[in-house]
């Protein structure tokens, strides 16, 4: 069978708690500098939501040494690109440039971690810019139904809002709202600096030890105290609006990605949707948007029922979801979608998957894990994600789970999984509005005669 | 001829192999542990038959849809064996295939692209699969305004027969009309090797690569390739003002402004990139990202866009608002268009782009995909195989007056671009 491959790196922690990973790439012309917070929307409270993603866009806005614009400015004119992103559980800030510009994202992201301004003048303009981004989300039926499907499984854990925040809350809070989250969350005890490419980790560390060093422990401990109780029954929601067919989507609680059965739900995810978004098949681009291989392709798409059909399973460090969605082929109806997904989990609970199906599984499962450390970027990032998920080690034990599950094992997962007790489901409609407009657009019929 | 001493992935090997298929060699950057391959026809939409837009697009699904010697399941289980992906893309004037995956697999993959080409099944159940899923791409294009307003922007600025006017996908009435037996038509009838290329991304010797490829595509046969482009009727003029696209329950306005613009072959086209990366599209430092989001923060994204094909290009400029700001943004985006004529650009704002544009190019080196894209670039447009280590040099000879000339002359429409936008229904005045 074939074996998972690792990048190795070191693994230090400087006295001020900050965590470092470095990952030289050998022959590799290019740096890729990540900084991951262990705080993102789960960290928010009703009236704030929406503001880590709203400060991640404000730590671009300068530091003492960087005035507003010229980070962007610096990186960009020293061939480098530079970005970041928020989520429930982090949110991570990258740089990607050549080699021998390694020192100038380590001084951006040593300013970035405790010493921004976030400048009065630019924050109703960043306002502006994050409902905008809310706005362009809202225009595709999909984030409408995450959105939504999150607020039915969720009643009392911060999982129920998504990281872009509800308008009403970004509209509302002001500087200091941003500032207090920043303060208390921001700091190298909260946070992994990775950094992976064409170094020498014996020259890099110094330089890393110069910037980040001297910063004072800071930092609050972002875990989440909330317990989403158990869910006691299905739920259910419809949602309209403009698109083209309906959507369906069904989603299963799922414990924390630390608990011992991510290695099986991982392999749930490979089968039934071609894809484990941990460990995406192939390299980094021209990614597949369909799997003939996978079981709801074969039962959803092959059969005439939807254009498109996929799970999700997205680890988290809290109780999260293990979701199936599928979009109806023109003219076919939501509840034959529902009825067809249903059927498939109550396979999976019924009947085992064969020995060779899951051996088949392991090698594609095996095989995109390993090209998943192709480049410095890629490399940095699985080993960022996994950190801030809880530990590096992560990565090397799921996958190992992974590689020891039988074919009980997933069937006992899916039995546990898959309960009617704790199944929400958000049903899309396109609005009427929308088909009377493309109806007018026909030519009218003509009635026979006679 | 290739030869075992090209191992700068910014200079390609170049050599034929069987019947006119053009074989482009990139090795792979050091670092990578990837293969890619892409082949490449330049026919694309422009060869659907009338009334039957769409067919090229339904075709180029197909080649991974099950072959002679194995099903589709069959076939999508050997690219799983081997995490190899496969896609393809149809635009006006090309269809392009390409696989990828581990460097260890590389003949393996060479030989489903191969086979997939070479011997599709083209059945009726997999046309009937593909048809329902490009009707409901078109129906949910229609109902997301930043693919409606670049859609009606190319319909309304090309009129029939432009070959940019119509969407590659089709449209519902003419995917109606197709059948199994025109998908196996159309493929007899323009699948070939015959002016075809094949682009190879790999760290094996050049030399082995090519044995092998010689062996898979050698006896490979086909028609003669269709003659390049000639004939379309010129772009419309617009009329004045912005023409507006109301999708009920959408949340952002997004619009498109611009004009018709030069072929890819185009002596000025080396300036036009300047003037569009300086535009938008030099990501965050552009005018229009800095005008538009970083100064007065009217909207997430903001940015230009040129496309240049073998027959005709276009130059745009986008962003997405909400529906009280769509006004000054339609005016920003005219006005920031419009400067690129008006003045020179300084020096140093030329300076700043242009090394930000070239310092990038390592990046691109470090990974396949990214190299990759830059060798299919080299075969598509007949480019010198060592363009990519030329292009610094060429850049660099660009003065600010090369580049407002060439806007002057050559984006066309520029005082007065056509505008289009699609969001939320507008509140009646």
């Amino acid at each position: 069978m074939l074996q998972p491959v690792f990048r190795r790196f070191e693994d230090e922690r400087l006295d001020n708690g900050l965590r470092v990973l470095l990952a030289p790439v050998p022959h590799s012309p290019v740096v890729s500098t990540w900084v991951w917070y262990r705080v993102g929307s789960k960290n928010e409270v009703p009236g704030i939501t929406g503001a880590a993603h709203w400060l991640e866009h404000m730590l671009f806005k300068g530091t003492p040494r960087f005035a507003p614009g010229e980070i962007d400015r610096r990186v960009l004119e020293a061939g480098g690109v530079l970005n970041a992103f928020t989520d429930a559980d982090f949110t991570a800030y990258f740089t990607t440039l050549p080699r021998e510009h390694l020192e100038l994202p380590l001084q951006i992201e040593a300013e970035r971690m405790t010493q921004a301004t976030l400048p009065a003048e630019e924050l109703d303009k960043e306002r502006s810019v994050v409902l905008s981004e809310r706005d362009m989300n809202e225009n595709h039926p999909p984030f409408r139904v995450e959105e939504e499907i999150f607020a039915l499984a969720f009643h009392q854990h911060p999982y129920r809002w998504d990281a872009l925040g509800y308008p009403q809350d970004i509209q509302q809070m002001d500087r200091e709202h941003l500032w207090d989250f920043y303060r208390r969350y921001y700091g190298p005890a909260n946070a992994v600096l990775v950094v992976a490419g064409g170094f020498d980790p014996a020259t890099v560390g110094p330089v890393i030890e110069t910037h980040f060093g001297p910063l004072p422990r800071s930092g609050e401990d972002p875990r989440v105290r909330v317990e989403e109780p158990p869910q006691r029954g299905p739920r259910t929601s419809t949602l309209t609006g403009p698109g083209s067919t309906p959507l369906v989507r069904i989603g299963w609680r799922v414990p924390p990605v630390e608990d011992p059965q991510s290695g099986l739900f991982l392999l749930l995810d490979l089968y039934l949707g071609g894809e484990a978004a941990l460990y995406p098949v192939g390299p980094s681009w021209h990614r597949p948007s369909e799997h003939p291989s996978a079981r709801l392709y074969q039962a959803l798409v092959d059969t005439g029922l939807a254009v498109r059909a996929l799970s999700d399973w997205r680890p988290r460090v809290h109780s999260s979801l293990f979701s199936l969605w599928a979009q109806a082929a023109p003219g076919r109806g939501i509840s034959e979608l529902e009825d067809a997904l249903l059927r498939e989990v109550r396979l999976l609970r019924e009947r085992r998957i064969p020995s060779s199906e899951l051996r088949r599984l392991k090698e594609k499962l095996v095989r995109g894990a390993n090209l998943g450390w192709e480049g410095s970027g890629r490399s940095a990032f699985r080993l960022g994600l996994f950190s801030a998920l809880g530990d590096p080690s992560l990565d090397h034990r799921i996958l190992q789970d992974a590689l020891r599950a039988t074919p009980r094992d997933l069937q006992r997962a899916a039995s546990e999984l898959f309960c009617e007790e704790s199944q929400n489901t958000v049903r899309y409609l396109v609005s009427d509005s929308l088909r009377s407009k493309s109806r007018r657009r026909r030519p009218p019929r003509r009635r026979k005669r006679g | 001829m290739m030869s075992e001493t090209v191992r700068d992935p910014l200079t390609l090997g170049k050599d034929a192999v069987g019947q006119e298929v053009d074989l482009y060699f990139q090795p792979a950057p050091s670092s990578s542990q990837s293969f890619a391959a892409s082949w490449i026809l330049l026919m694309g939409s422009r060869v659907d038959p009338p009334g039957k837009g769409g067919l090229t697009a339904i075709l180029a699904r197909l080649f991974s849809a099950g072959t002679e010697r194995r099903s589709k399941r069959a076939f999508a289980q050997e690219l799983d064996r081997l995490a190899a992906v496969w896609s393809s893309e149809v635009l006006w004037d090309s269809l392009t295939l390409t696989v990828a995956g581990p460097a260890d697999a590389w003949r393996e993959i060479l030989s489903l692209l191969a086979e997939g080409l070479q011997q599709p099944r083209l059945e009726d159940r997999e046309v009937e699969r593909v048809r329902r899923e490009h009707q409901e791409a078109i129906l949910r294009h229609a109902a997301e305004p930043a693919e409606r307003a670049e859609k009606e922007f190319l319909r309304t600025l090309f009129p029939i027969p432009h070959p940019f006017h119509a969407d590659p996908v089709g449209s519902p009435e003419s995917l109606s009309r197709i059948r199994a037996s025109d998908v196996q038509a159309h493929y007899r009838r323009h699948i070939t090797p015959r002016g075809s290329r094949l682009v190879v991304t790999s760290p094996e010797n050049p030399a082995t690569v090519l044995r092998e490829i010689q062996e898979a595509w050698g006896a490979w046969t086909g028609p003669s390739p269709p003659p390049p482009l000639r004939g379309f009727p010129p772009p419309r003029r617009p009329r004045n003002g912005l023409e507006y696209h109301a999708i009920t329950g959408t949340r952002e306005v997004e619009i498109v402004i611009g004009g018709p613009s030069v072929p890819r072959s185009s002596p000025d086209y080396p300036a036009l990139v300047l003037a569009h990366e300086v535009l938008g599209g030099r990501p965050l430092l552009s005018r229009l990202f800095q005008s538009v989001r970083e100064r007065e923060g009217l909207a997430y994204h903001a940015g230009s866009d040129l496309e240049a094909r073998h027959f005709a290009g276009f130059w745009t400029a986008e962003a997405g608002t909400g529906l009280a700001n769509l006004e000054r943004v339609s005016d920003i985006l005219v006005q920031e268009a419009r400067r690129l004529a008006q003045s020179e650009i300084g020096d140093e704002e030329l300076r700043r782009i242009r090394e930000s544009l070239l310092s990038s190019l390592p990046l691109s080196l470090e990974s396949t995909s990214s190299a990759h894209d830059l060798a299919r670039e080299v075969a598509e447009f007949d480019l010198p195989p060592e363009h990519w280590r030329r292009w610094p040099q060429v850049l660099r000879a660009i003065r600010p007056r090369d580049i407002r000339r060439a806007v002057e002359r050559e984006w066309f429409l520029l005082e007065d671009p056509l505008q289009v936008a699609a969001g939320p229904p507008r509140p009646k005045t």
